[in-house]
């Protein structure tokens, strides 16, 4: 059975490569994602054994939050640590973030992507986790940096220049450099920067005199490590722990592998999504190949083989094809992760080199997926492959599948559309506990909601191919015509063609859907809701590193600034989940627009105000008492002073400034409006502000259209980069239609052949087979433009609480796309068109 | 009815020693060997001979469907060995008119569309009056708008010879036209293709080996072994049947 299996394949060998190459391309896809995390995680992990080498137990903040400042405790800490009975020595950890190393021209190296980190660097170079100092000395004296080689060749620095750094809490100030460190061999970790200090200039970069965040202990010799950091633990103050080196380091790994972990899930998403679309392909093969061989298979019935017999070899081909594509699928997969890491590395961020690691984990799902996924594919035509009535290998009629009405077809896509829609509304609509459930159901409802559409597609695969086909059999007469007719001929291959562009497409047009959602709501938040002309913001708004208070205090006193209104970010835990709160100011009221309220929009000192959605989530009112988790200072309790239904309260929990500034340990600002001084231009006024701002390049001055078109290159970036990911999807969609075009041709040797003799010329037929491409792709991307406007209404519907006041559809993006992929359609359709003007007529025409 | 005037002077093809070779080394094939022939204008013309006689390739060669080892083809004064492609396609699209055995209809086309398929290609416009004299001389009228599944064998066959026509082709190749029709459908096309030659002046050369398809014929080319080794003036099936037992021996 394998021998025949394996025949069988070679004798399609071209049928089955698109195939396969589906298969290739979607495994390559996971495989790649995994070995690049998989790598990444083990270079890190080494570094983070590597930093602590010499070092017994690690002192740390003891945080739960992952948007936090960090953990401060008092430096005398330290004191208590080195008193414990077996410490050696202790050397104190001051790290922050959000310190960024200037060039000479005032910009941020690193810009806004990877972290950019400050601390402390002891005398004692081995405390200081990992760092090897490359030219000059440690900073010993105030007003002196050590920064990181990459960053001193990106700034063109050397010992001796005078660098400028500016903080979340401080304005630029120039220190002198007086060393520069690489981390072992590497100039860089990842593209984060460092700028270290001595122990009193690292405080008061980041504000926090005379506060750690850690510490470094070196044990007596024979003393154990994790014995010794329980003895500390006792000694801490809430908040700290102390770990051995050894697990602290495996801590930060995990830590580390956790964050990696999500990068994973998403590129693993777009890969699964990729090889879903890979069955639509897979399974056109197959029906094919089984049709092509009925009159074999009934033959082998007839001499006595079982239907699961049948079954089983038509299965046994799929799963050959599974295990080749997902080898090879494996091999590229490995060369996509080192294409990734050289790609990276050209960007300047740099990730400790180990050479590729391929867990069996790896290939074990690379395996699995692709023979479980194409044999799936092949499951509906082997079961077909194994009706056929022994007697169709003597009567060639009884070999003829029978045309197989659509009424089955209808019910059952009519019924997966009422589930998939019922599905969907109930994951946006419906009451769940957590997000997970509701995401599920929505991811459950719309992949059924994709899946109906398939099923349905096939019933109107045929009008609709007479309608989107007409114009071309106009323009191109009976190339046209015969491609307007054959579109429509297999409904079902047709539909399943279609329904591969679909998916692709259809996610395209929800994310082009909500961007441009999102855009028009902030275009209405920022032109209807706030009343400013300027607003100061970090340059980077997506990493939550604030500005110095400084600015707003300096800025206010100007003459052309009338009104100023400051807000605070901070993260929290209300009802155990992180979330953001925020503050306002006196002035608040004078920006923003306030539609109701109950009680005041700027709380005292122990209140909150909040958005009138959370009193209703959560039931509740004015008066109820509310206990919120602080990094800083752990639990504290507020009472709701003000419900508000505002710009000004969108989403978040407003506290007083007073009550932040007692409850996080960076006191920075996160935005500031201005309201310019009547008769004061827009552009003199944003100037004024900007020459504050002047000497810190991490708050960006800008106008309200400004901020506007900002945020939606930020919107846009993302949906690039989501586009991005759904091409191999589209790719693998399109090779489908190569696929679907190749099957067609052979199934209509003879047709062809008798259209050339009586005169089809080899430009006309080539023609004709690209049209019908053409036919094809246009109705699946005009298929997923109309399933993404019904998923991009129904997330907008959903998050309508949330904040979206707007449901935009970009026309011209989505009719783009459409002749994007028509034209794309064209382009696969090459081959099979030129192979279609190839044929020998005379051998076409007595073809079997 | 109107008739084409039959085409004088020059024959309506022509092959010129034609020689035909399948293969190589010990599998070579000499499928015609050294044939010459001429196939008058307005004449009804059938090549017979055994299975392997060599009777199709010469048909496929005459048609420019195939091309000779040797020698040479002329369809009217076009020789066919100097065409490329495009014009071989063209030359076959105007000049030649075809009718196979089977499957010589479009599926997804309807009966005119089949028809006029010719013409539909090369973008030209029909001769309404043309149109409806073939059709109606073959019956098709209430035929035309249906798609050839739900036509009957010899309603295909009739479509097909319509399609030959359209286009008033210089010659029309019939490869067994009748081969899978029973025998009055065979006959009722058979009828068509003579009255073809008779009244319009159409040329027509068909490949048999029945007798009684061959008895409508004008002309008779006997073929065995690659090579044309008898021709007969006026069959009838009784003296075509004796003149195959013969080549049999």
């Amino acid at each position: 059975m394998l021998k025949s299996a394996i025949k069988s394949l070679l004798a399609h060998k071209t049928r089955m490569a698109l195939s396969t190459l589906a298969i290739v391309l979607g495994v390559a896809f996971i495989a790649g994602t995994y070995i690049y995390t998989d790598t990444t995680n083990e270079a890190f992990g080494g570094i983070f054994d590597e930093a602590y080498v010499g070092i017994d137990v690690i002192v740390t903040g003891d945080s739960e939050f992952s948007f936090g400042q960090g953990v401060f405790f008092d430096e005398s800490v330290a004191e208590d640590i080195a008193a414990v009975p077996g410490v050696d020595r202790v050397e104190p950890a001051i790290d922050g973030f959000g310190v960024q190393i200037l060039d000479r021209k005032g910009e941020a190296i690193g810009g806004g992507g990877p972290p950019q980190f400050s601390g402390y660097i002891p005398e004692s170079i081995e405390f200081a986790g990992g760092f090897e100092l490359r030219d000059g000395r440690v900073a010993t004296a105030s007003g002196e940096v050590v920064i990181d080689a990459n960053s001193a060749e990106d700034g063109d620095y050397a010992v001796g220049d005078m660098v400028a750094i500016v903080s979340q809490s401080q304005m630029a100030q120039d220190f002198e450099l007086v060393g520069i460190v690489g981390f072992g061999e590497q100039d860089n970790l990842g593209g984060a920067t460092f700028a270290l200090f001595n122990l009193e200039s690292a405080q008061n970069i980041i504000d926090q005199p005379g506060m750690i965040t850690g510490a470094y202990v070196l044990a007596d010799g024979g003393v154990n490590a994790t014995a010794l950091a329980g003895q500390i633990q006792d000694v801490l103050p809430e908040r700290a722990k102390a770990q051995s080196a050894q697990a602290a380091a495996e801590e930060q790994a995990l830590e580390f592998e956790e964050a990696l972990g999500f990068f994973n899930t998403f590129l693993l998403v777009f890969a699964f999504i990729a090889l879903f679309v890979g069955t639509f392909l897979i399974y056109n093969t197959f029906q094919f190949v089984v049709a092509q061989r009925l009159r074999e298979l009934a033959l082998m019935r007839a001499i006595g083989a079982t239907r699961s017999q049948v079954v089983r070899t038509v299965l046994l081909e799929s799963i050959l094809i599974g295990i080749i594509g997902s080898v090879v699928g494996l091999v590229v997969g490995a060369g996509l992760a080192l294409g990734l890491r050289a790609g990276l590395e050209a960007f300047g961020i740099e990730l400790p080199s180990t050479s590729l690691v391929i867990q069996s984990r790896t290939i074990i799902v690379a395996l699995v997926v692709g023979i479980i996924v194409t044999a799936i594919s092949a499951l509906i035509p082997a079961v077909r492959a194994s009706r056929v009535p022994p007697v169709a290998a003597m009567r060639e009629e009884a070999a003829r599948p029978k045309r197989r009405s659509l009424t089955f077809r209808t019910i059952a896509g009519l019924v997966l559309l009422a589930i998939g829609i019922g599905s969907l509304l109930s994951g946006l609509l419906g009451d769940f506990d957590n997000t997970t459930a509701s995401l599920s159901a929505i991811g459950f409802g719309a992949l059924i909601v994709i899946i109906a559409a398939y099923v349905l597609s096939a019933i109107v695969a045929e009008p609709v191919a007479r309608f989107l086909g007409a114009p071309l059999a106009k323009i191109q007469g009976v190339p046209g015509t015969l491609a307007q007719r054959n579109a429509g001929r297999s409904p079902r291959r047709t539909s399943a063609t279609a329904a591969a562009i679909m998916v692709g497409v259809a996610l395209i047009a929800m994310v082009s859907i909500l961007n441009a959602s999102i855009s028009g709501t902030i275009d209405d938040v920022l032109t209807g809701d706030i009343d400013a002309e300027i607003i100061a913001q970090p340059q980077d708004t997506f990493s939550f590193v604030g500005f110095s208070p400084e600015f707003a205090d300096e800025a206010s006193e100007l003459p052309e600034v009338a009104v100023t209104s400051v807000i605070k970010v901070g993260a929290v835990i209300v009802n155990d989940s992180e979330t953001f709160l925020g503050t306002l100011d006196e002035n608040a009221e004078r920006i923003f627009t306030v539609d109701s309220l109950q009680g005041s929009l700027v709380p005292g000192d122990n209140g909150i105000t909040i958005p009138i959605d959370t009193a209703e989530n959560n039931e509740w009112t004015l008066g109820t008492e509310v206990v919120m988790t602080f990094e800083q200072t752990g639990d504290q309790a507020f009472t709701v002073e003000g419900i508000a239904d505002s710009s000004a309260v969108d989403g978040t929990i407003i506290i007083s400034e007073n009550a932040y500034e007692a409850n996080f340990a960076v006191n920075s600002d996160s935005q500031v409006y201005f309201q310019l001084t009547e008769g004061v231009s827009i552009d003199d006024g944003k100037a004024a502000i900007e020459t504050v701002a002047a000497t810190s390049p991490s708050i960006a001055v800008k106008t309200l259209d400004e901020t506007a078109e900002d945020l939606k290159d930020q919107l846009n970036g993302i949906l690039n980069l989501i586009t991005g990911l759904l091409a191999l999807t589209l790719i693998i969609s399109l090779v489908g239609v190569a696929n679907t075009m190749l099957l067609s041709i052979y199934e209509r040797t003879r047709e062809i052949g008798l259209l050339r003799a009586v005169g089809l010329d080899r430009t006309q037929t080539r023609r004709m087979v690209r049209s019908e491409a053409t036919i094809i792709s246009i109705f699946g991307a005009g298929l997923g433009v109309a399933l993404g406007i019904f998923f991009g209404w129904a997330v907008t519907q959903a998050l309508r609480t949330e904040g979206f006041t707007a449901f935009v559809i970009p026309w011209t993006g989505l009719i783009f796309w459409i002749v994007l992929i028509a034209v794309l359609g064209i382009l696969f359709a090459i081959y099979p068109a030129w192979r279609a003007s190839k044929l020998n007529v005379l051998e076409a025409i007595s073809y079997e | 009815m109107t008739t084409t005037t039959p085409r004088t002077g020059v024959a309506a093809a022509r092959i010129d020693g034609g020689l035909k070779v399948y293969g190589e080394g010990n599998a070579q094939v000499t499928a015609l060997r050294d044939v010459t022939e001429e196939f008058a204008p307005a004449q009804f013309t059938a090549i017979m001979g055994p299975s392997g006689s060599g009777k199709s390739t010469l048909l496929h060669c005459l048609a420019g469907l195939d091309d000779l080892t040797e020698g040479s083809v002329h369809i009217g004064d076009v020789e066919l060995g100097s065409l490329k492609d495009k014009e071989l396609t063209q030359l076959r699209r105007e000049r030649i008119g075809f009718i196979f055995q089977a499957y010589n209809l479009i599926p997804t086309l309807t009966a005119q569309e089949n028809i006029m398929l010719p013409l539909s290609i090369a973008g030209t416009k029909p001769d309404e009056a043309w149109l409806t004299q073939v059709v109606d001389v073959l019956g098709l009228g209430d035929r035309l708008t249906h798609r050839p599944s739900e036509l009957s064998g010899g309603q295909q066959q009739r479509v097909a010879a319509a399609r030959a026509m359209i286009s008033k082709p210089h010659i029309i190749f019939a490869d067994e036209p009748s081969g899978n029709l029973d025998s009055k459908s065979g006959a009722e096309l058979l009828d068509f293709m003579r009255r073809a030659v008779r009244e319009f002046g159409q040329t027509i050369v068909m490949v048999t080996h029945d007798p009684n398809s061959a008895a409508y014929a004008e002309r008779i080319l006997f073929l065995d072994d690659g090579a044309v080794v008898d021709t007969m003036a006026d069959p009838t099936a009784e003296r075509v049947l004796e003149q195959m037992k013969h080549l049999g021996e």
